[in-house]
């Protein structure tokens, strides 16, 4: 037990982590994989602090609320002080936490008591103390960090006060260890001192045995101990009681709860008692324990009343350090009342489902407008701009809406009238851009991103917002080299994702292995959008015209030679495959003997043979570019989880449909029509998809390659290099992308491989073919 | 994945010869481990090594009585009293463990769970261990699990006991000799059981000599593998491992395996992105049964 309020402030917002973050969000399993991050969907750019101070970015309607919350505020002109500012972040940086974390924090202060304890002259070790109480099959977190800490300072006054040998001392602690063998364990009571003793020894005993109760969970008891407590004047813990005492009628309340609902009887006498505390003004100190608590049991008693208070909380201008708890409170029974909990995906949300209270509330109803995903929420947000004009609606209209809306050129022209200074500029603009985008309007639309583009090099937008436009950008390019101006970004973090949380790795870390030394500093590389217009929308003409070119960085420029030569040799083109040659040849010294091969090959199907041996030799070569930090692995080095080589194809229904988009998700993410770069002629473009479309008919690497690898052995029998292609492309269908193809192809080069080449070492190392899925 | 050699009747006969030295060796080398076991047991050596074993048979019996279909009670309030205790268990989650350099910070289930009497449940303990700061796997970390894990049995209905570990190849050791510690420390009528990846079932040679009753592969949030596992199930194989082929782990919001025919009369594990419905669990009730 303690009365340093300010921690009690921490337990109640512990408490409610707990209940609320127990368990991180749902994680896939799998292999680890490390990847880049070019805009944050989860949370603002770190450090959070400039989100808080207004730096708002382009908001994403995937933030968590407490984010779109503070938007809110920026939009209706309450902003945050710098108090609050502090405040929030603090609530932002411990969600951000690892569960873990909070859990080593809890621990810590148990050492600290334990350290304090052994210091006591004849102390011994101490019972081990389990913080948690078990009910049924669950427990609870009994005895909270604040707990052990009140008990350390009482014991270091007290050994100040009697001398660390003074028996009174060891009785002291010993009584204690009693306390906390409450936490998990059968009720153990302390005794009570006789009426000769000590006085303040028979107080620290009183105020123990009522402590010891409460953690037994005889709360009862421990409320008439804590009211007997609060009538001895002399007892230094006579303030604090009364408001113990309301914590053990919450605690009886919330742990009686069962199918019937809370106890309500036992909270309404721990809101009297609450009550009674506020009206007392000698207890001034514990009044704003008791606010807190009192907010607690109006949160669980009346919730629907809470939520209307807290919504007017948290948009008072200026409300201080309580925003931390109000915010928190707050955003902890939206989830409560819309049913949601961390597995919940913001895909299934339907406005139709949000429940009336909420959308009763101004601002609870825009929160969870801008968030849902569905035309009913793209509806209501134009219909309540339309009714207001205020800015929070015209963001999420702008968001949600698409550009063969009737009200479109109302928004552009409402858009166009926000202050470039205000905080929601960048999203009101983003949101502007992509709808002229989608309108065709593409002059109109890259005018202002240069305009945005260029301001930002002053105004130093977030990471996040910046790639977004770089995105926008990139689609609206003029010719090849301006797109790769634009497709090359940094991403925002490299992780690892463990507790899907987005957290970035420590540049440290990533330095420490050889695989991932590279990522330590910021290094652009291909998002999303533009490695698969480069993939699927670009014909090898132009693709070879970026290579020859010095618009990418040297490694990007490796990754689409590479591409290239393999896609050239694929697609039979000599011309594109030389183009390549001298970049590879300086760019990729560890396929010298490979592509001195295809120099010296006399027809394009040799040609074709030498990138293909090189290919089924280093598994990292695929006729793609890979997006963010790719394989992580030297090209001629096995991938674990088989990403290696390539899967088939899918071939576009036409030229324009679904070949890219650009990378920056939004709310209206899954309405973006798909664009082809704007710069291809149109010839460009056809001859782009009869390209896919061939190299979709080629199926998986590896059945390629199988039969590419039989194809060459039995037109050149005697090639040395035959069999250990055969080999090599048996093994691929083993650690390759595979299909229902495979099981045939893979048998083919299996039994040529022993039919002709029986007694060489290559039909050795093949016992098996492997075998292929639907 | 692997299949058998073609009939190439040349590598018949090479094989059959093989085969013929191969029985001889083997023979001798199984008399001599049979004499040695034998003398092992006589003079009561590294008990250890007997008990699990012993362990198994019987709990593989308590397993045999659990009901066909189980579902994964993760961490979130649940109430589960509309289930029919004749045909459906409950694997509970009842503590994690989260392992960091020489740290073992333990956390028990903190959300409410309700089962009707004669449920027949598995506590469920998950392991997880710390990315940044890689855990030392100390024997005291093994210890501290196991603790763990053994009072969690202590609760009414408790039939089992199920790990849940996605255990990277580095933490294998630990975690099979953990595996061990458990088994010769649980009763020996309570079966122990764990979550793999499934594609560890499809090509794991480290599964084979755990002491386990069972291992679930799990074919949901398979990631990379995805493709790979439910390829080998819709083309009719069966997971590799025999601990493997007992059971299964599926979620509601992922579609079952097509042509998942392998997977019949098989006890079924099922996740719940979110607190378990009785409209839930009738959904999937029904179409685990039409499977």
């Amino acid at each position: 037990m303690t009365h340093k309020f300010p921690r009690i402030f921490i337990a109640f917002t512990l408490t409610f982590a707990l209940l609320a973050f127990s368990s991180p969000p749902a994680q896939a399993c799998g292999p680890d994989s490390l990847r880049a991050v070019f805009s944050y969907s989860k949370h603002p750019d770190l450090p959070l602090d400039g989100f808080a101070r207004g730096r708002l970015g382009v908001l994403r309607n995937t933030y968590a609320r407490s984010y779109l919350l503070v938007a809110y505020r920026y939009m209706t002109g309450a902003g945050l002080n710098a108090d609050e500012q502090r405040a929030l972040v603090s609530l932002w940086n411990e969600r951000l936490q690892d569960s873990w974390e909070r859990e080593e924090k809890g621990a810590d202060a148990l050492d600290l008591w334990l350290a304090a304890r052994g210091k006591v002259s004849g102390a011994d070790q101490g019972p081990q103390v389990n913080v948690y109480r078990r009910k049924e099959y669950s427990s609870y977190h009994n005895c909270s960090s604040d707990s052990f800490a009140f008990a350390t300072r009482t014991l270091n006054e007290r050994a100040a006060k009697y001398g660390a040998t003074d028996q009174r001392l060891k009785d002291w602690v010993a009584a204690q260890d009693q306390v906390f063998a409450n936490c998990s364990g059968d009720a153990t009571i302390p005794a009570a001192l006789p009426s000769d003793a000590d006085s303040l020894a028979r107080q620290d005993r009183n105020y123990q045995i009522a402590a010891a109760n409460f953690y037994a969970a005889r709360f009862d008891e421990a409320k008439q101990l804590f009211d007997e407590i609060a009538g001895d004047a002399a007892s230094p813990y006579s303030k604090l009681a009364p408001y113990l005492a309301a914590r053990a009628l919450i605690r009886k309340a919330s742990l009686n709860s069962d199918e019937e609902g809370i106890d309500k009887q036992a909270l309404a006498q721990a809101r009297a008692q609450l009550e009674r505390v506020l009206a007392d003004k000698n207890s001034s100190e514990n009044h704003r324990a008791a606010r807190r608590m009192l907010n607690l049991v109006s949160y669980r008693l009346d919730p629907e009343a809470r939520l209307q208070e807290l919504s007017r909380e948290t948009l008072r201008p200026n409300s201080g350090e309580t925003i931390r708890q109000d915010v928190w409170d707050y955003t902890l029974l939206l989830n409560k009342l819309s049913n949601e909990d961390s597995y919940s995906s913001l895909d299934e949300r339907k406005y139709a489902e949000v429940p009336k209270t909420i959308k009763e509330i101004e601002v609870a109803d825009w929160l969870f407008t801008f968030q849902i995903n569905d035309k009913d929420a793209a509806a209501h947000a134009t219909e309540r701009w339309a009714e207001t004009r205020a800015l929070p609606w015209l963001v999420a209209a702008l968001s949600k809406t698409t550009h063969d809306d009737p009200k479109l050129a109302e928004l552009l022209a409402a858009s166009e009238k926000v202050d470039r200074a205000s905080p929601i500029f960048p999203t009101v603009v983003y949101h502007a851009i992509r709808l002229l985008i989608d309108a065709g309007r593409t002059d109109e639309a890259r005018a202002k991103l240069d305009r945005v583009l260029s301001d930002s090099k002053q105004s130093s937008l977030p990471p996040s917002a910046a790639n977004s436009f770089l995105s926008q950008r990139m689609t609206l390019a003029r010719d090849m080299r301006e797109f790769l101006r634009y497709a090359q970004r940094i991403p925002v973090a490299i992780t690892y994702d463990y507790n899907g949380y987005e957290l970035p790795e420590k540049a440290e870390d990533l330095a420490k292995e050889s695989n991932t030394r590279e990522f330590a500093r910021a290094r652009p590389s291909f998002d999303t959008d533009a490695a698969q217009a480069l993939n699927s929308a670009m014909p090898l003409e132009v693709l070879s015209q970026a290579v020859a070119g010095n618009a990418l960085p040297t490694h990007l420029r490796r990754e689409l030679a590479l591409a290239v030569w393999v896609r050239a040799a694929l697609l039979d083109d000599d011309e594109a495959g030389r183009a390549v040659l001298p970049t590879l040849n300086k760019l990729a010294p560890e396929l010298r003997e490979h592509l001195a091969a295809y120099a010296s090959a006399d027809s394009t199907h040799a040609r074709r043979f030498a990138v293909l041996f090189a290919a089924l030799k280093n598994p990292g070569l695929r006729p793609l570019v890979n997006v963010g930090v790719g394989r992580l692995l030297p090209i001629n080095e096995r991938e674990s989880f088989r990403d290696n080589w390539w899967c088939a194809f899918e071939e576009a229904a036409t030229s324009d449909d679904q070949i890219y988009r650009p990378a920056a998700v939004t709310a209206a993410q899954n309405r973006f029509p798909a664009h082809a770069p704007l710069f291809l002629t149109e010839a460009q473009r056809l001859e782009a998809a009869r390209e896919i479309a061939s190299l979709a008919r080629l199926g998986a690497g590896p059945n390629y390659l199988a039969r590419q690898a039989a194809l060459w052995a039995k037109n050149n029998p005697n090639d040395p290099r035959a069999p250990e292609a055969l080999h090599l492309a048996v093994r691929s269908t083993r650690y390759g992308c595979v299909d229902k193809e495979t099981e045939q192809t893979s048998r083919a080069a299996f039994q040529l491989l022993h039919s002709r080449y029986g007694e060489t070492i290559w039909a050795k190392r093949t016992p098996y073919w492997f075998k292929g899925y639907d | 994945m692997i299949v058998s050699l073609p009939q190439i009747a040349k590598l018949k006969e090479r094989v059959h010869s093989r085969h013929t030295s191969l029985f001889t060796a083997t023979l001798i080398v199984t008399s001599l481990l049979l004499v040695a076991i034998f003398f092992a047991a006589k003079f009561d050596l590294r008990k250890g090594l007997f008990r699990p074993r012993a362990a198994v048979s019987s709990s593989a019996a308590s397993m045999a009585r659990m009901p066909q279909l189980i579902l994964w009670a993760w961490e979130r309030p649940e109430d589960l009293t509309f289930i029919d205790t004749r045909t459906t268990g409950v694997a509970f989650l009842a503590g994690t463990v989260f392992l960091s350099e020489d740290k073992t910070i333990t956390r028990p289930r903190l959300q409410p769970l309700r089962v009707p009497p004669n449920t027949r449940l598995i506590s469920v303990t998950r392991i997880e261990t710390d990315r940044r700061a890689k855990p030392s796997l100390s024997v005291a970390q093994q210890k501290e699990t196991v603790r763990v894990t053994l009072e969690s049995i202590n609760r009414p209905g408790v039939a089992a006991v199920q790990i849940d570990f996605d255990a990277k190849d580095s933490e294998r050791e630990f975690y099979r000799e953990l595996l061990f510690e458990l088994r010769r420390r649980l009763p020996s009528s309570l079966p122990l059981t764990i979550t793999t990846l499934a594609s560890r079932c499809a090509s794991d040679e480290w599964l084979k000599n755990l002491p386990i009753d069972e291992a679930v592969p799990m074919i949901f949030r398979m990631g990379a593998d995805a493709q790979q596992v439910r390829g080998l199930l819709a083309s009719g194989e069966d997971f590799k491992s025999p601990a493997c082929r007992s059971s299964v782990g599926i979620s509601t919001d992922e579609p079952l395996p097509s042509n998942s025919s392998i997977l019949k009369n098989r006890r079924t594990y099922v996740f719940n992105p979110r607190s378990w419905s009785p409209e839930a669990f009738a959904r999937i009730a029904q179409e685990v049964q039409k499977r």
